[in-house]
């Protein structure tokens, strides 16, 4: 049983984007990465690497089935750990977006925006 | 022939009169030209030509001129009065001077056109009365054919064409036997060929009427009129073909000076399409790379968790080390522990069972607390198989390359390909720039001119076909001739005549293959010799024209190449300069050597091996050069001596240049 199956009954079923999430995703998307998964996937490990609050925003709509997020999940799973990794992915995501929203928008790179040090994306909110 | 003098008036860039003295001696044959491009240098040689033979300058074969409008000068035509334009030549010819003169008027109408009236010439010997008008043409051809004017009043571009059409590997041929027979004078020998073939048709026709009662040669008529009808309808079918090719040999000139005055142009399109193919490739190449990148961020998702991630996977296999020992040292303890309650429970060693001497219960109790101390101070929480899996997950994202380093050096890869990429944009437009405005369409005109020259080859095959055909039927109807000239009906003076005729023909055509031949050898011979002494290379050893008429350079070790094919550009320039020298020097007594721009593209040994040629060129060499191709004070060493005459052209406005003598101090 992966890591995933055992999460518990108050995960969500579908992981859900905000609206303004969902903008900065079509922007990275366009600019940097090939799908909006695999930008949001990248918002997520931002977020854990600077240690952002999950996102208390509401009004997530439906984005990805759990299949397609599987390795992602089942990383939240084990790594953070949570028996809610869906909803971890929703709201770590969430802030990784917000956060990478003002380096998009400096025109950085991809390095420069998901930049470990802080210092390197000065710009960022 | 050698010129005297040149006397030009309203002519080209010069306005009013302009007298130039050209007279020189056997020790000092050279007169020197010296004008930058655009100040009149090619007029001059325009001048003689026109002077010569009543047309404008010649481009390589002949076929195309310059209207003579344009080349009446344009600041005397804009005071709006008829004004008169003339250009004289002095000149000398087996010891008799004459002197030539074109002339006529000229005024520019309202639209900017130029009406050109009374065009006229006159021939004077220097003693006795003037020539008749319609023996003008007759007399200069006989001086210096205008056939053969090509190989010694010829300029720069020419040259190029000369050598353009040897490089031609299937054409040369047939362009190296035509340049032969016109040295020999074919034009003249073609005209007295033509003369016996129309009296031997004139002959044959008399014949066959003279037959017409005579039934025994009833089929003999019936095949000669067949015979004929054809040999005259292939006649016919030769002059066509002729014209076609002679249309399209014209063509080609004009299409290749177009050309050549686009040559930049082409330049500019090369290098817009290589610039063009490189930005192409560049964005390719660009392409790629962010598909590598898009690929990367795809897989490797962590990437800004990554160092975390390898630190934590560090930690945590450091943990499961000490967890390992840990774990190892309490289940050494824990035996010590064991060991010692046993200890206590009995006096005799557990080992042998022998009775200790020593029984110590308090010290046995001490270590036992020891031991209980040193298990209670081990962490208590060492679950080594939780550690082991997290380090296992761990190790999936931390043991490989950086991502983030492949991300920076690939990003680092997509700037640069950008930066190269707005170069060549820039460049691109830089070139788009200059290619702006009204342009010919270079890449249409090198179409058409490959079109138009396979038309030209085909024509030549089918002309050479009809020609084979033609001499086939002028057989077939000698034979069928002999057969009704035998006739008693026929008279005797008819047949005596037509016998005469025929018997002259075929001397004619073997007087005439022999000189070629001997012409060829000749040629070969002289293009060798002045060829050993242009070149500076030692390795090329002569020049052979073959029997077929192919071009080739033999080598010192007997290996031939084909000509203007192998050879390097300064090379091919010598060879067609000698191949050219080689015609003149074989075609007439002697001429002056009139050049225009000739060293273009020659190196500095050529050219001055050209010039040690030309110093002593016998009678007259009349030298038109600029300073790109020619550095005055140094090449001009090298012919010092021989220099008769020296002048500077001056450009004084837009339309008025000046000849200037230059000092001989």
């Amino acid at each position: 049983m992966s890591d995933v199956e055992k999460a518990s009954s108050e995960d969500k079923s579908q992981i859900g984007v905000t609206p303004a999430g969902r903008e900065i995703l079509e922007r990275l998307k366009g600019e940097y990465f090939a799908s909006e998964k695999a930008a949001f996937q990248a918002s997520i490990a931002l977020a854990l690497e600077l240690g952002l609050e999950p996102s208390a925003e509401v009004g997530f709509e439906t984005k990805w089935g759990l299949g397609t997020m599987s390795g992602v999940l089942e990383f939240l799973a084990w790594y953070l750990p949570t028996e809610t990794p869906a909803r971890a992915a929703e709201r770590l995501g969430d802030a990784g977006l917000r956060y990478v929203e003002s380096g998009i928008e400096t025109g950085k790179t991809v390095s420069e925006i998901f930049a470990r040090d802080p210092k390197n994306n000065a710009d960022a909110g | 022939m050698k010129f005297n003098s040149l006397k030009m008036l309203n002519w080209g860039p010069y306005a009013g009169e302009h007298f130039v003295d050209l007279r020189v001696s056997d020790d000092a044959p050279v007169i020197v030209f010296y004008a930058e491009n655009g100040h009149g240098k090619t007029s001059i040689l325009t001048a003689l030509k026109w002077c010569l033979y009543g047309r404008t300058i010649y481009k390589s074969d002949g076929r195309t001129s310059r209207s003579l409008e344009s080349l009446v000068n344009l600041e005397s035509l804009s005071t709006g009065e008829e004004i008169p334009f003339e250009v004289t030549i002095n000149m000398e010819h087996r010891g008799e001077q004459f002197e030539l003169s074109r002339f006529g008027k000229a005024s520019q109408e309202v639209d900017g056109t130029v009406e050109l009236r009374g065009l006229s010439a006159s021939l004077l010997p220097q003693n006795g009365p003037p020539f008749a008008q319609n023996d003008i043409d007759d007399t200069v051809n006989a001086i210096l054919n205008q056939e053969v004017s090509d190989f010694f009043l010829f300029d720069g571009e020419m040259l190029g064409r000369f050598e353009e059409r040897l490089k031609e590997s299937e054409a040369s041929r047939v362009f190296i036997k035509k340049q032969v027979e016109r040295a020999l004078g074919l034009p003249f020998i073609q005209t007295l060929l033509g003369d016996f073939e129309d009296v031997e048709m004139k002959k044959n026709k008399v014949i066959e009427a003279s037959n017409r009662k005579n039934k025994k040669t009833e089929q003999a008529r019936i095949n000669f009129g067949q015979k004929s009808d054809e040999l005259e309808s292939t006649g016919e079918d030769m002059r066509r073909v002729a014209e076609v090719r002679d249309r399209c040999d014209g063509e080609i000139t004009e299409l290749q000076e177009q050309l050549e005055k686009v040559e930049p142009i082409r330049g500019l399109l090369l290098e817009q399409e290589s610039t063009e193919q490189r930005v192409a490739e560049a964005k390719s190449d660009l392409s790629d790379i962010e598909d590598q990148l898009k690929s990367l961020l795809e897989d490797e998702w962590w990437f800004p968790l990554e160092e975390t991630l390898r630190d934590e996977h560090e930690r945590t296999q450091t943990e499961w080390e000490q967890a390992k020992l840990e774990d190892t040292r309490r289940i050494e303890l824990e035996f010590q522990l064991k060991n010692l309650a046993n200890l206590l429970d009995s006096d005799k060693c557990q080992t042998c069972g022998q009775k200790l001497p020593d029984h110590d219960e308090g010290h046995i109790h001490g270590e036992i607390e020891r031991v209980e101390i040193q298990i209670g101070e081990l962490a208590g929480n060492t679950n080594i198989e939780q550690l082991f899996e997290r380090m296992r997950k761990l190790k999936t994202f931390a043991n490989r390359r950086s991502a983030m380093e492949r991300i920076e050096a690939l990003e680092q890869d997509i700037r640069r390909a950008k930066v190269r990429i707005d170069k060549d944009k820039q460049k691109l437009r830089g070139i788009q720039e200059k290619l702006s405005g009204d342009r010919p369409d270079v890449a249409a005109l090198d179409s058409q001119l490959r079109l138009i020259k396979s038309k030209r080859d085909e024509a030549e095959s089918i002309f050479e076909g009809l020609e084979a055909a033609r001499k086939r039927l002028s057989e077939e109807v000698r034979e069928i001739s002999k057969d009704l000239r035998n006739s008693p009906d026929v008279e005797s003076k008819d047949r005596d005549l037509l016998n005469l005729a025929e018997k002259a023909e075929k001397i004619v055509q073997q007087a005439f293959a022999s000189f070629r031949d001997e012409m060829r050898n000749r040629v070969e011979a002289q293009a060798t010799l002045l060829f050993k002494r242009l070149s500076s290379e030692k390795e090329y050893e002569a020049v052979k024209i073959g029997e077929d008429y192919s071009l080739k350079v033999q080598t010192a070790n007997a290996r031939t190449d084909n000509a203007t094919l192998e050879l390097s550009a300064g090379f091919n320039q010598v060879l067609t300069v000698s191949f050219i020298g080689a015609l003149g020097e074989c075609s007439v007594d002697s001429a002056p050597l009139v050049m225009d721009t000739p060293f273009s593209r020659l190196d500095v040994g050529h050219r001055r091996a050209i010039l040690g040629w030309v110093s002593e060129y016998k009678p007259q060499v009349i030298l038109f050069t600029h300073s790109g191709e020619m550095v005055r004070d140094t090449d001009r060493e090298h012919l010092r001596a021989s220099i008769a005459r020296e002048y500077t052209v001056k450009r004084l406005s837009a339309f008025s240049s000046e000849i200037r003598k230059v000092s001989n101090e």
